[in-house]
């Protein structure tokens, strides 16, 4: 009956169209699979979606399709090559790319050219997140407008985009140097092209945007969600200090890190965990500042890229390994870097350095069956229900031993080593490594400022491996390039330790946008 | 009043109708007059008063009151008066009192019809008998029209074929003509009996041709018009009728797109992709593919389902296919006519007797050219070969380097090689001899008021690989009824089914661990048994991969239903007025379910998986229309006039369900699942409407010059606000040049039109949703346990965006030699696309990176070609078809914000092909010299050989060349019938020429999986043609191909491997034969037809691997069929 009215109604309409065609609000469109500025940042749902939408950069997950570009890019903690976070490891002695992969990092011959945003699988993932900052600055224009929702509830959301707007421009900085980010609201889509600011204008931004966070009420934006299981995963105002102090730490500015460092320690909250292994195989301990969620549909992909495909069972430290990881052993830790570990350390039993493949041959650094590294595990405790190449462990990425750390470094570049032999102790003594036992660590004896440094750098290395950590350390102690060069990486230069500013973005600059030096 | 079709032949009816319509009415009348028993009305009765009246007007009159028709030839009756007056007189009576009075003689025919002649024996000279039969089947032609040349004398031969006519002298011609047939003329001379056989003119031009809100005689078409008539293709295990134009249609290239039943065609119409198709006359607003691809994210591939849309429409069904090419003609539908129009019309009923016919077929497929894959000893020689070879090459040895290192331990021992017992043809575990049955039954039966043809079609295919079958059940009712003078209804109905089990072939998003059933296949060792020592099934080097026979265990299951019904009012106001009302109902609805068993152990899935999908497509549409015909003395005019109101809806859903703790359920109760945080849901909307306004004039002036104005204006829901609407114009013009007196002593020249059409049509495909400001979810984040989805600005609005707008100039000439015998239409076109829609970037720091607007033309050119050809006729038969088109597509202006590389010329092909020029291997180190000298790596032996096309000793961006236009230069079909006697045979030839393609092959020839030390991949016999240290005369890229000096300074890759991909195929060859007349009617029977038939069975090409068509990675196998069927009618 539906289509015989139809029919009779078509009909009607066809004949009166004859006569007349005043008809618009038949052509009215029908949108019903998108949302539109009518019917978005309307609840606290809206807020919400549109702060995870920020969050989405961070994934661990292999990447996401830019609806705004169309361009499909590798999320910034995806463990992919191309990304933030493995670039800040390959690039470095703790960890080796096959070559056969990208000789460009391994050879440090990247360029602007070579670094492309467009095409199907762009090579250069992490510049196009400027875009997620113009996001945030639209989510942070509109979260204050959307009177329908709570007060208490907006000032969450808009303390939540602010770390990450800030979280996001420091990795743009971190890899580019300041870069022309959008934060005017009413300049969004204003095709102007602006310069690149200087870089205490833009770290004032960050600082700004994290310090405007912290002083929310706890209320809205509490300290940490590490008992919340239900919010885990997001930023709170712990992961808006750690991110300060990095920026310090970044810009050397030891008396403020210093002073942020002692802010987390004072919150009384963080804690080392006893056992080394635990801090990546417990959720939500009381040593994770920040962790990303996993689960099968979010997955940590970490162990993919390292085992070898053949693997079939080895041990990390007394652990038995012997999951399938069904891995493309595209990174591994070269024994250099894995010598450097005492024997005693008990951080090496994350690391698994022999092991037998499916035909039963025993491989490991010896030359009868050659490894071409050691396999940085970290995560030892796979759970039993996954399969390779998807893992459920929550992927670390900020936590108490780098506050540690990183105030010894800030106290030793002002007033020397002493007062900060004690926070390198404690997490040395956590490795199982008490004195004598150290190999470019002597306890008793109280080594110089320069001395301190260079031990530092190294402890850090061992104590933060494969975390992301490695390239910001070795650039911050100048030591980026020497070490580079010293492995036969034959096109590094001082430039490299930026980034270059992919070329699309200097063209479409049109001389206004600056080249980082070098390139 | 009424006026003659052609010369001689006169035909008054009770009603005015449409000048096309009478003469299919006539053909339908004179069809059944064979059969007919005579109905002529004894009993009715006449009055009439008349004075000096024509007697043309006495017919006239009388068939007003009475049920007859009159058939008669103008010149006969020409200048005939006569005075009558009676009242309520038997019509016999009348009738013979006219006859005596103005000398003629009247005979009835079936059906009323009362055929007028000139009485023979009122004249002088000398009488001629005799009979006219068809050339084809040597049967009686009724109602053939017999003129003495020059003058007004003609009779018109009986029911059985006979005449009686009286002509002048020895010096007289007749001439013997009929609609559909050549025309015969006859020397007198001495003859008193002329028997005269008649052959079929195929391609006539006094056909009929649909246009889209009416038809048109051929002749008068005045725009670029192709058509194809189904009974002249045989209609052979074939799903689809887009399969039987491949070639038909010049200027229409069609290439197969995956050989799996009912796969799909790629059509490009004058370089356009997405015709619109018209059925029965309603348009059909979406026709996108209604099945759904699996959910890919865990799975790995979407499973291959790549079927043709027409798929529901059973081809036996289908009458013709017309094909607007140029926007002159086609703009009549306006904003979804830009790359052409495909009208197809299905079979109506006829008046007369009950006809069923049951045509049925079976097909035996064979598995033609497929991939000759490795067997075990092979497959470890040949690994070890490269195995070799790689260490050779790492460790820098000889003759790679001048290192030496020890001998390596090769995967596979001498004895394993020497000993291997297994060899698993695993393509042969999946693929079989596939057959197709077809059953097809139709009715066809009417009388004067109402028609109806029905039909019952199944079509059964266990296609070649093992786990793909294709059924549908098809049912067709077209009901025609007369209600009164002036009332019709006319509905079409179709009812399909298909049930479908889907290969799991197709697109794969992923490493090994996706792999599909045929890439499993390649790889997967033949030294490993289809199931391990446990019973599981085995495993190869690469754990990784699914066993390829464990794909056979998977239920992949589509069911697809659709309805479509037109319903079609006619009303007839005024004379020559009608008002034609025209209902669309279309629903298609697809339900895909999908499990994976726990038993297949595929590594992503372990625990097993489940999808389900629907998907459902609506289209409803109603349009009026006015229609009016008219002759005036010398004009003719013919308008319509009319609007239409569209509604389009697509909707759906999937569900994936993953963990499962028994394979019991299968996809029947999903909600047992346990990871959910894998399953998946998701669903979608759509709705759109369209309102239209169209218009047609077409005027004729002496039947010798023709104009055509048509234009649409055209209101949709998708348009963007300010461009809520678009009008579109064509106007076209015709000059019948041998109308012209001073073509009248070209004998040889039949017929010659010269057509000239200037049109505009839209592409509103093109626009999408891009004029809207959206926001849109796909940016999810993991907090806690719960995955939000995400949002974020994703879309800019443009309100002034508009469609894509093709303006078409086209020029054409349709000619008619040797009495038609050989006809030839040939055009040449300039299409310019314009408003192309196109991305103009905003800065890379704003929230979105792009913004739709229109900008850029394209430009083609194009030639076609059609010569339908008779070359012989009598007894032997033979009779050609050719079609050749050719053209080019060129960017007239691009977008100035996207930037060229230096090797793109701003007016390039569209689709070219761009990279540098190599000259085989380097096979020795003298050929290395000078290869890439810039790059890091150094050249080594085995790489590809590049050409320094500027002899600037660096290879870089400044050599790469066009290596391609990247489209077709010439697409061709052939067709030649021939027939004796009985006999028929049909052979049909089909090609793409001038055509260059890249395709999956190489990936076979790539020796870096067979080498793998731990997972050695299994591949094609060809690898042996891989150069390697120890086959110095490999002709393909040995293990050291080094990609990345490629990548890294060119981004447009090389022709190694683009290849010729030149055919012709021979589609094919049809062998029939129609048992004799003269045995079947003794058994009461109308017509047996059997035939055999050959499908695919040669390809003509230069082209490596298995076929030049289909250039998938993973082509599912073409195959050889062979068809025995019959068709028998009553």
């Amino acid at each position: 009956m539906k289509y015989i009215k139809f029919l009779l109604y078509g009909f009607t309409a066809a004949v009166i169209l004859l006569s007349a065609s005043s008809c618009e609000k038949e052509l009215e469109p029908v949108i019903y699979s998108d949302l539109t500025p009518d019917n978005f940042f309307k609840t606290e749902e809206d807020l919400n979606n549109a702060v995870i939408a920020l969050y989405n950069s961070f994934s661990t997950n292999w990447g996401t399709s830019d609806q705004g570009v169309d361009i499909w890019y590798a999320s910034l903690y995806n463990i992919d090559m191309k990304t933030y976070v493995t670039r800040s490891m390959i690039t470095t002695d703790e960890l080796y790319v096959n070559p056969d992969w990208d000789a460009n990092l391994v050879n440090f011959t990247w360029g602007q050219a070579t670094y492309v945003t467009s095409g199907s699988n762009p090579n250069e993932p992490t510049y196009p997140k400027i875009r997620f900052v113009a996001r945030a600055t639209e989510v942070i224009d509109m979260i204050p407008k959307a009177s329908e929702v709570a007060q208490i509830v907006r000032d969450k959301y808009l303390a939540e985009a602010k770390v990450l707007r800030a979280w996001l421009m420091y990795c743009l900085y971190d890899f580019f140097g300041p870069v022309n980010v959008r934060l005017d609201p009413n300049a969004l889509t204003d095709t102007i092209i602006t310069p690149r600011p200087n870089a205490e204008e833009y770290c004032l931004q960050i600082e700004t945007d994290l310090k405007e966070a912290l002083a929310t009420s706890t209320t809205s934006f509490p300290e940490y969600y590490n008992d919340d299981a239900g919010n885990w995963g997001r930023v709170s105002k712990s992961t808006a200090r750690m991110l300060l102090l990095k920026l310090y730490m970044h810009n050397r500015q030891w008396n403020k890190a210093e002073a942020m460092a002692r802010e987390i320690i004072d919150m009384d909250y963080y804690s080392l965990e006893a056992n080394y292994e635990d801090v990546f195989n417990v959720s939500k301990n009381h040593e994770i500042i920040y962790a990303l969620p996993c689960n099968s549909a979010s997955p940590n992909y970490w162990l993919a890229p390292i085992f070898p495909g053949e693997y079939a069972s080895g041990y990390a430290g007394s652990t038995l390994v012997d999951v399938e990881i069904n891995g493309w052993y595209g990174f591994w830790m070269p024994w250099t870097f894995f010598n450097k570990f005492d024997t005693a350390d008990l951080r090496r039993n994350t690391i698994i350095f022999e092991y037998r493949n499916t035909a039963n041959r025993v491989r490991n650094q010896a030359s009868s069956g050659p490894m071409r590294g050691a396999i940085p595990m970290k995560y030892t405790q796979v759970p039993a229900a996954d399969a390779g190449p998807k893992f459920t462990m929550d992927m670390v990425v900020f936590r108490y031993a780098e506050v540690l750390l990183s105030l010894a470094e800030a106290i030793n570049n002002q007033r020397g080593p002493e007062e900060a032999l004690p926070y390198i102790k404690a997490v040395r003594e956590r490795a199982g490594l008490t004195a004598a036992l150290g190999r470019e660590w002597d306890i008793t004896a109280i080594p110089t400022k320069e001395a301190l440094k260079d031990s530092l750098l190294m402890e850090r290395g061992r104590e933060l491996y494969c975390e992301g950590a490695r390239r910001q350390d070795l650039i911050r102690n100048g030591r980026f390039i020497e070490y580079a060069l010293a492995r036969g990486a034959s096109g590094a230069s001082n430039a490299d330790t930026l980034f270059p500013i992919p070329a699309s973005v200097i063209i479409e600059g049109r001389g206004i946008i600056i080249q980082n030096a070098g390139y | 009043m009424n006026k003659p079709l052609t010369k001689g032949i006169f035909l008054i009816c009770p009603k005015k109708i449409l000048l096309a319509m009478k003469l299919t009415f006539l053909l339908i009348l004179l069809g059944v007059l064979q059969t007919y028993a005579n109905t002529f009305s004894q009993t009715a009765e006449v009055t009439l008063t008349l004075k000096n009246a024509p007697i043309a007007q006495v017919f006239h009159e009388i068939e007003q009151q009475c049920d007859v028709r009159f058939l008669y030839i103008n010149e006969a009756v020409k200048n005939k008066t006569i005075t009558l007056n009676v009242e309520k007189t038997k019509l016999k009576e009348v009738l013979d009192k006219v006859m005596t009075e103005t000398e003629m003689k009247f005979t009835v025919l079936e059906n009323n019809l009362i055929v007028i002649t000139p009485n023979p024996a009122s004249r002088q000279g000398v009488k001629i008998s005799g009979r006219v039969t068809t050339a084809a089947g040597n049967e009686s032609l009724p109602g053939v029209n017999v003129l003495e040349k020059g003058t007004s004398n003609g009779t018109i031969t009986d029911a059985d074929g006979n005449y009686t006519i009286t002509v002048a002298g020895p010096g007289s011609v007749l001439v013997f003509s009929f609609i559909g047939y050549l025309s015969e003329e006859v020397n007198v001379e001495n003859q008193t009996g002329i028997n005269v056989t008649l052959v079929e003119n195929i391609e006539s031009l006094q056909e009929v041709v649909v246009v889209g809100y009416g038809t048109v005689r051929k002749i008068d078409l005045t725009g670029a018009v192709g058509s194809v008539k189904t009974k002249d293709i045989p209609i052979v295990a074939t799903t689809s009728v887009d399969n039987m134009l491949q070639g038909r249609i010049a200027g229409m290239v069609m290439r197969l797109n995956s050989a799996q039943p009912g796969g799909k065609f790629d059509i490009t119409l004058r370089g356009g992709s997405n015709p619109l198709y018209v059925i029965d006359g309603v348009p059909i607003t979406n026709n996108g593919n209604i099945e759904n691809g699996l959910n890919d994210n865990n799975l790995g591939y979407s499973g291959g389902v790549d079927r043709d849309p027409l798929n529901s429409i059973n081809p036996s069904d289908i009458e013709s296919i017309d094909v607007l090419k140029d926007a002159s003609a086609a703009a009549i539908y306006g904003s979804a006519a830009a790359d052409g129009v495909i009208l197809i019309t299905t079979k109506k009923g006829k008046a007369g007797k009950v006809n069923v016919e049951y045509r049925g077929s079976y097909t035996v497929q064979k598995p033609k050219d497929y991939f000759d894959l490795l067997e075990s000893e092979e497959f470890m020689i040949q690994h070890n070969r490269f195995e070799l070879d790689q260490y050779l090459l790492s460790k820098q040895n000889a003759p790679y380097g001048t290192k030496v290192s020890p001998a390596p331990v090769l995967f596979f021992s001498q004895e394993q090689i020497d000993t291997t017992s297994t060899n698993t043809d695993w393509l042969d575990i999946l693929m079989r001899n596939g057959n197709i049955q077809e059953h097809n039954v139709s009715v066809t039966s009417g009388n004067e008021a109402s028609t109806l043809f029905t039909s019952f079609n199944y079509y059964g295919n266990d296609a070649l690989l093992e786990n793909s079958t294709y059924n549908r059940y098809s049912g067709r009712v077209n009901f025609d009824q007369k209600i009164g003078k002036r009332l019709k209804l006319a509905i079409n109905m179709t009812f399909s089914q298909i049930n479908a089990n889907n290969a799991s072939s197709g697109a794969n998003s992923g490493g090994p661990e996706k792999y599909n059933m045929l890439q499993a296949a390649y790889v997967y060792s033949p030294t490993v048994t289809v199931y391990d020592d446990f019973g599981n099934y085995s495993k190869t080097f690469d754990p990784k991969i699914t066993n390829p026979a464990a794909f056979l265990i998977m239920n992949d299951y589509n069911k697809n239903n659709r309805f479509f019904a037109t319903p079609h009012l006619e009303i007839e106001i005024l004379n020559g007025l009608k008002l034609h009302v025209v209902g669309g109902i279309d629903k298609q609805t697809s339900k895909r379910s999908f499990y994976l068993p726990k038993t297949v152990l595929n590594v992503q899935l372990p625990n097993g998986m489940a999808q389900l999908l629907n998907n459902r497509i609506d289209n409803y549409s109603t349009e009026s229309y006015f229609s009016y015909n008219r002759i005036y003395g010398d004009h003719s005019i013919n308008l319509v006039l009319g609007a239409g109101y569209y509604k389009s809806f697509n909707d759906g859903f999937g569900l994936q369900a993953v963990d499962f703790f028994t394979d019991a359920f299968s996809y029947h109760n999903i909600g047992i699942s346990s990871d959910d945080v894998q399953d998946m849901m998701n669903s979608y909307n759509y709705e759109s409407t369209k309102i239209s306004q169209f218009f047609r004039v077409n005027y004729s002036l002496q039947e010798k010059y023709l104009l055509s104005v048509v234009g649409r204006r055209d209101g949709s829901s998708i348009f963007a606000e300010n461009k809520k609407w678009g009008f579109f114009p064509g106007v076209s013009a015709a000059w019948r040049v041998n109308k012209e007196n001073f073509m009248k002593s070209f004998d040889a020249i039949a017929d010659m039109k010269l057509r000239l059409g200037y049109g505009t049509a839209g592409n509103e495909g093109s626009i999408g949703n891009n004029p809207w400001k959206l926001y849109g979810t796909g940016y999810p984040f993991l907090i806690g346990s719960t995955t939000y989805p995400g949002v974020a600005l994703s879309q800019l609005d443009n309100p002034d965006l508009t469609w894509e707008t093709d303006v078409n100039t086209n020029i054409g000439l349709d000619l008619g030699l040797f009495k038609n015998r050989v006809t030839l239409v040939t055009d040449y076109y300039i299409k310019t696309k314009k408003n192309l829609l196109s991305y103009n970037a905003l800065p890379s720091n704003s929230p979105i990176g792009r913004i739709a607007d229109n900008v850029g033309s394209q430009r083609s050119k194009g030639w076609e070609l059609t010569i339908s050809s008779r070359n012989l006729v009598g007894a032997l038969s033979w009779s050609t078809d050719f079609t050749l088109s050719t053209y080019d597509l060129n960017w007239v202006e691009r977008n100035p914000q996207v930037a060229l590389a230096s090797y793109i010329k701003e007016d390039d092909p569209v689709y070219a092909v761009y990279g540098w020029q190599t000259d085989g291997i380097i096979k020795s180190a003298a050929d290395t010299v000078g290869y890439l000298p810039n790059m890091t790596s150094k050249a080594q032996l085995g790489n590809i050989k590049y050409v320094d096309v500027n002899n600037d000793g660096v290879m870089d961006v400044e050599d790469v060349v066009m290596l391609d236009d990247g489209i077709p230069d010439w697409s061709l079909g052939l067709n030649n019938i021939f027939k004796y006697k009985g006999f028929d045979l049909n052979i049909y030839f089909y090609g793409l020429l001038g055509r260059k393609d890249y395709n999956g092959y190489r990936n076979f020839l790539s020796p870096t999986g067979i080498a793998d030390g731990i997972y050695p991949y299994n591949t094609i016999t060809e690898i042996k043609d891989v150069w390697s240290s120890d086959n110095p005369e490999g002709i393909y890229p040995g293990l050291s191909e080094n990609s990345n000096a490629i990548s890294g300074n060119n981004q447009a890759g090389n022709d190694f491997w683009l290849m010729d991909a030149n055919f012709v195929r021979l589609k094919n060859i049809t062998l029939g034969y129609s048992l004799p007349q003269r045995w079947l009617s003794k058994i009461y029977v109308g017509s047996v037809r059997i035939y055999a038939d050959l499908q695919n069975l040669y390809v003509f090409t230069k082209y490596k691997g298995i076929d030049p068509e289909l250039s998938d990675v993973n082509p599912y196998p073409q195959a050889l069929s062979i068809t025995f069927g019959g068709s028998v009618s009553f």
